[in-house]
């Protein structure tokens, strides 16, 4: 019933974002367009990019992580980090970034306690050369529940774009949320 | 007030999903039974017409359930990835971009993965437990085994389809 209104708000919401982020597009080649094609391959260039962007930071770390609004909280702390029992740090090293502590790393925990238990119950439980091999996999399937959930904390927690480009992506993730809400809730199909 | 309704109402995949395990389940009612010559037949085919289709609609459930779950996740990550691969393009330039751009793709590769690997070895255990014995009279050897998880493939493959 509620659906209609909210999704006429949310596309006049988009139009009116992409509107604006032309015009920041547009400002932004105009300011520092010079810089994209006579340094493709300095530093400067990013430094010029960044400045013109009216970055708060020109470090690329520092832009991951300083102006993420994401649904994991900001708290962070390498102590809760350690939980996961490795440090992501030198583990996979460039690939995965310091990220943050969240409930999420529990779950990731507790998954994981609970898939190498499974392991260790069936290496006990059948016979040896079954369990062992059924230990084997339901550590590497905790090792995969632990990576995903890792880079989805990754992904999650980057910057997600200015007002402007959230009024742009917000629309589309409202229709990929209505899309997930019908195949999955299903109440408007056969309910 | 009508809480167990909404839960019923819940999951339209689950929908189609589970009156087609059961059309499953009869389709193999009306498979004609041949015990009579039963000295070189394969040993799936010895079972009785209500164990393997109940096996076979297990196995459809099953995989449904676990394609349901990946999709999900896979979707729901991959939408809010776009934004942020545009931002990272935005700020940092190509690297940061690109590597943001395998990180919202390998989280739902990595899921998949698991998933599939998992689900297969617990179903495949689950029949290796209850079918399997080390006798010469059982009726299922493990050679017999990967036949009767095709449904979980159907299910799994049946969902992602939807």
């Amino acid at each position: 019933m509620s659906l209609r209104p909210r999704a006429k708000q949310q596309l006049a919401a988009a139009s009116t974002g992409i509107n604006a982020y032309n015009e920041d597009a547009n400002l932004d080649i105009e300011g520092g367009g010079g810089g994209i094609e006579d340094g493709m391959n300095r530093k400067t260039t990013m430094h010029a990019i960044a400045s013109s962007n009216s970055l708060s930071s020109n470090s690329v770390d520092s832009s991951y992580s300083a102006t993420a609004k994401s649904v994991y909280s900001s708290s962070s702390s390498l102590s809760d980090s350690r939980k996961l029992g490795f440090s992501m740090d030198s583990f996979i090293g460039q690939m995965l970034h310091p990220h943050r502590a969240s409930k999420i790393q529990n779950v990731a925990q507790w998954v994981t306690v609970g898939l190498l238990l499974l392991s260790f119950v069936s290496m006990l439980v059948l016979e040896s050369t079954l369990g062992a091999i059924l230990c084997l996999i339901y550590a590497a399937c905790a090792f995969g529940v632990v990576v995903s959930l890792i880079l989805s904390q990754v992904v999650l927690s980057m910057d997600d774009g200015t007002a402007e480009m959230k009024k742009v992506s917000d629309p589309i993730l409202y229709g990929a949320s209505g899309f997930l809400n019908v195949q999955y809730n299903g109440r408007h199909i056969l309910g | 007030m009508n809480a167990k309704k909404n839960m019923l109402n819940k999951l339209a995949i689950m929908k189609f999903a589970l009156p087609l395990a059961f059309l499953i389940f009869v389709s193999y009612q009306f498979r004609p039974e041949n015990n009579s010559n039963s000295t070189n037949g394969s040993g799936a085919g010895k079972l009785s017409n209500g164990l393997l289709g109940f096996i076979v609609a297990l196995g459809f459930t099953f995989g449904a359930l676990c394609s349901a779950f990946s999709g999900y996740l896979a979707m729901w990550v991959a939408a809010r990835s776009n934004v942020r691969v545009t931002s990272a393009a935005r700020k940092s330039g190509y690297h940061r971009a690109l590597v943001a751009c395998f990180q919202g793709g390998a989280f739902s590769a990595v899921l998949n993965l698991t998933l599939c690997i998992g689900g297969v070895v617990t179903f495949y255990t689950l029949l290796l437990v209850c079918l399997v014995s080390d006798d010469e009279a059982s009726l299922v050897r493990t050679s017999d085994l990967p036949m009767l998880c095709v449904g979980f493939g159907f299910g799994a493959s049946f969902v992602g389809t939807l």
